[in-house]
């Protein structure tokens, strides 16, 4: 296995660094949805990473969008906005190009490649978050359509979304079957609630959402009636293998602060780097980065190969997600005083970060995961 | 003999300090050789123009009748001729626009040795010229020579050459006029549509000012303005850095550094400004640096004399409080 | 379609202050790439065909492939061993051939180049072409009928000018950024190979080329870069440190 970089990802890299650097990181734009930003990085090109060209995309392998994703999450301080992005492409546009009919690509897929329709996926309820699969909202068939009535809650992208991918149960002979919907928020009956206040992740708006006898067009189901279930559990993989390949980015990011910052600050007439207790703390960053990007270049290379990376993604999930959180509370104990103020924006990483242990499938679920699949495995 | 033109602005009136500058320089270039300078005119002049430019060291001027606004390459063309005529051993141009268009038309005719943006000027052991000019960023300084079988040329850095100041007996100064008449235009004439004054072009002088303040990405809004009061107050001007510049917070003109202005006041107050080579290499000739940052790391402070680590926000807010209550 | 021309060079990194680790060893020069912005924003009003001429080594054609990323049409470098040590002179002479074999209705260059400094070329590739040379230009207004009309400033004034095409403009403004590429653009860009033109492929005279056309040469070049100053730190609260400044003010 050969992980060096060919020269042209190494340029990919480079450029998502560099544009990221220059034109993402405005300081004003930390706390909120910055439709600027948003233009900007549509102008860039992102959006259709592995979409076919037919589309407006790029048609990338998993694993140079990897390497590109993970660039993006290096290069764009704005954890929140990057959030938005990873939602919008991973869980929104990708759904649609990948279990979509012709009909519902050709409706929507280029203009969210183009980053004119904004996506989003809404799956949680106010009473079911882990327990995805005993969400109320309903799709009953009536003529033509489906009418859907519910409530989504904790929707990211939600207020600037102008798609979204609605789970909802439909009957089919007595079962409750779930299934997939793309929603156009202009569709009469679906409305979003105010934005959520959150700890962290500002830029990225989050709201209820509700639909009150939306008329969804029978075209307009992902998928097939009944296969809610594994296009969720497909949704949760890509979610948790890019939207955390963005966090490795970001970690590398968070040690390089650390390191200039170990180099030149100052106590006991030495840099504070010389001690122990602060070289081991980002020896450890280091170690938790290259072992995530290794997790990360295999899940990428499974799904390249059209392979099932059930298991993988959720142990990197749950890897990743408490390496980030350590090495951002690691990097404010090391930043000090200066750390626990608002001006050095290490407080803001941590509380960015503190999200990841419970979106994209709760650690304490996936470790309940991980210890099935093992069994399946051994036994 | 040898012939040493120095070629004025066509625009005279604006441009005569530049052009008696370049004529004391080319006096100089004569001293003890047997060389002349003489400097050509373009348009209406005066006789007190001519006399003030032998004044400073023509033996001969050359006074062109030809048209106004004529273009560089109209002027370009009369330079050609000129310059076949009398075969100069050296061309020296003024640093202006036109001054630089003619300079490299004429040069790339004639396969001349053209040096751009010169500070200096010297005759070596061997009678050839030698060009000094800055290079990388202002960085170096680079010594530049002709070959042997070309004219050699230079178009020179303005506000680079100091007047004599002395009056210069040459007798009788030799004046020619000359008939333009026959000089071709290019075909290609610009047309112009419109000329307007451009409105907020402030006149900022900061390669003259003793007393520099410099404003960098650590200064807020509102403390800019205090320093523009303060500079005021003591007389002092201020500038800024490329950081500022492209966010559009300050103007082009106050930039110090890089592609900038280069100043070399008493003293230079930075505050709120790391030190990038790109900003301090407009600051090399600087007498005192004093570098007010809150940050002990930032590279400023190996260049500077007087090293304040403190929020700059807080020393500036001082400073305003005293001179409002001076002026008060 | 208006064939656009833009004449850029590629410099050292750290002239430019990047640092060579992060973002490779050469970047455009600030001014050409001021110039080339400008010029991919016409492209949104007028249709045009962009071409960028580079004179450079082999290892620069990664600064082209971004400007191909940027929105450039054509990337040409002229490359030989024979180009190197070219002046001002040398470097017209070879840009002019280059020129000469393409379609062009506008040449478009920045005002200067951060490591030369000269600002020369344009005018001098101006007169090989026997073209007119518009500087200092602020904007292009319009191009229509082989026709094109710009602002620029000369001294306390702003000139609009119309002049028929084919012209030689100058930008005089420069920018650190590095541009805004599109990522489907730079993929084309890796793919599609850099064209690479040869003195051969110009049809150049040799003895026109490099340092041995060059009409100028560097003998001596001092490094005059900031020396280095003893510091000595001024300690206080504000108010001591305020009064010490305004009696350093008052000296000098």
């Amino acid at each position: 296995m050969d992980f060096t970089l060919s020269e042209e990802q190494k340029q990919l890299r480079r450029e998502i660094i560099q544009f990221s650097r220059e034109y993402l990181n405005d300081e004003n734009c930390m706390d909120f949805f910055s439709r600027e930003m948003w233009e900007e990085i549509s102008q860039l090109g992102i959006h259709g990473v592995i979409v076919s060209e037919e589309y407006g995309g790029m048609n990338e392998s998993f694993l140079t969008g990897a390497i590109m994703i993970e660039a993006l999450g290096y290069g764009c301080k704005n954890n929140g906005f990057v959030f938005v992005v990873n939602n919008h492409i991973w869980v929104g546009l990708n759904l649609i190009y990948l279990y979509g009919s012709d009909l519902l690509k050709e409706k929507y897929l280029r203009n969210m490649v183009e980053g004119k329709y904004i996506g989003s996926i809404a799956i949680s309820e106010a009473d079911s978050g882990s327990d995805a699969f005993s969400m109320e909202t309903t799709a009953q068939e009536k003529d033509d359509c489906y009418i859907l009535n519910g409530s989504k809650m904790f929707i990211s992208n939600g207020s600037i979304a102008d798609v979204f991918v609605v789970f909802a149960k439909v009957m089919v002979d007595n079962l409750a079957q779930i299934t997939g919907f793309v929603v156009e928020k202009a569709f009469d009956g679906v409305k979003c609630g105010q934005d959520i206040e959150k700890m962290g992740l500002n830029s990225c708006p989050m709201c209820e959402v509700t639909f009150n006898n939306v008329k969804v067009p029978k075209e307009n189901v992902l998928g097939t009636v009944g296969g809610g279930k594994s296009l969720i559990t497909s949704a949760l993989e890509w979610e948790r293998c890019y939207e955390f390949a963005c966090h490795v980015g970001a970690m590398q990011r968070v040690m390089e602060e650390c390191i200039r910052y170990a180099d030149e600050r100052r106590q006991f007439g030495k840099a504070i780097g010389e001690n122990q207790a602060v070289s081991h703390k980002i020896a450890d960053m280091r170690i938790k980065i290259e072992m995530s990007r290794l997790m990360l270049y295999k899940i990428a290379c499974l799904k390249d190969k059209k392979r099932n990376a059930y298991v993988e993604t959720s142990i990197f999930k749950v890897f990743v997600s408490e390496s980030y959180i350590q090495v951002c509370r690691d990097a404010l104990q090391i930043y000090g005083a200066y750390g626990y103020t608002k001006e050095y924006g290490i407080e803001r990483e941590l509380r960015d970060a503190i999200a990841c242990s419970i979106y994209s499938g709760t650690n304490e679920i996936l470790r309940n995961t991980i210890y099935d699949m093992s069994k399946i495995s051994v036994l | 003999m040898k012939y040493i033109f120095v070629i004025a602005d066509p625009n005279f009136k604006e441009n005569s300090k530049a052009c008696t500058e370049l004529v004391s320089k080319a006096y100089e270039l004569t001293n003890n050789r047997d060389a002349k300078v003489v400097t050509i005119l373009f348009g209406d002049i005066s006789e007190e123009d001519i006399c003030e430019v032998v004044k400073y060291g023509s033996h001969k001027v050359i006074v062109c009748n030809c048209k106004e606004n004529g273009g560089y390459r109209y002027y370009s063309n009369i330079v050609n001729v000129l310059c076949s005529r009398e075969q100069p051993e050296l061309v020296i141009f003024p640093g202006t626009i036109v001054g630089k268009g003619i300079a490299s038309t004429v040069a790339t005719k004639f396969g001349g040795g053209l040096t751009a943006e010169c500070i200096d000027i010297k005759v070596d052991g061997k009678e050839r010229y030698c060009f000094s000019r800055a290079a990388m960023n202002s960085s170096m300084i680079a010594q530049i020579v002709c070959n042997e079988d070309c004219i050699q040329m230079c178009t020179v850095k303005l506000n680079v050459f100091q007047k004599t100041g002395y009056q210069l007996e040459l007798g009788e100064p030799e004046i020619e006029y000359f008939d333009c008449a026959d000089i071709s235009e290019n075909e290609n004439v610009l047309n112009l549509i419109k000329r307007e004054k451009v409105e907020q072009k402030e006149q900022v002088d900061l390669e003259n000012k003793q007393l520099i303040f410099g404003i960098g990405r650590g200064v807020s809004k509102e403390d800019i303005d205090k320093i523009k009061v303060i500079s005021k107050f003591y007389n002092g001007e201020y500038g800024t850095t490329r950081y500022l510049v492209e966010e559009g917070i300050m103007k082009k003109n106050r930039q110090v550094g890089q592609s900038g202005i280069n100043v070399c006041p008493k003293l230079y107050i930075a505050f709120g400004i790391s030190g990038a080579s790109q900003h301090m290499v407009g600051l090399k000739n600087t007498g005192k640096i004093v570098a007010v940052n809150s940050d002990k790391n930032a590279p400023i402070f190996k260049y500077a004399d007087y090293g304040i680590i403190a929020d700059s926000h807080e020393i500036i807010d001082c400073l305003y409080k005293k001179v409002i209550g001076d002026i008060i | 379609m208006i064939n656009v021309v833009v004449c850029v060079k590629v410099v050292s990194a750290n002239l430019i202050g990047r640092k060579e680790k992060v973002d490779g060893i050469y970047g455009l020069n600030p001014y050409d790439m001021y110039a080339l912005n400008k010029v991919i924003e016409l492209k949104k009003k007028v249709p045009c065909k962009i071409t960028c001429l580079c004179m450079g080594k082999e290892d620069v054609k990664d600064v082209l492939v971004h400007c191909k990323a940027m929105g450039v049409d054509e990337a040409i470098l002229l490359s030989d061993r024979l180009f190197s040590g070219s002046d001002t002179y040398a470097t017209t002479y070879t840009l002019a051939l280059a020129i000469k074999k393409l379609n062009y209705d506008l040449i478009v260059c920045g005002c200067e180049a951060v490591d030369g400094e000269t600002g020369q070329v344009p005018y001098s590739l101006a007169q090989r072409l026997e073209l007119t040379c518009i500087p200092n230009v602020e904007d292009i207004d319009t191009i229509m009928d082989q026709e094109i009309q710009v602002r620029y400033e000369d001294g306390e004034y702003m000139n609009t000018v119309a002049g028929k095409l084919p012209l030689v403009i100058i930008f005089k403004n420069f920018t650190t950024k590095t541009g805004k590429i599109n990522l489907l653009k730079l993929k084309r860009a890796q793919s599609s190979p850099i064209i690479v033109w040869s003195a051969k492929d110009i049809e150049a005279e040799p003895d026109l080329l490099g340092q041995v056309g060059s009409k100028t040469k560097v003998c001596h070049a001092v490094n005059i870069s900031n020396k280095k100053r003893e510091i000595s730190y001024i300690e206080g609260s504000s108010s001591e440190v305020s009064n010490w400044l305004e009696k350093v003010i008052q000296e000098n």
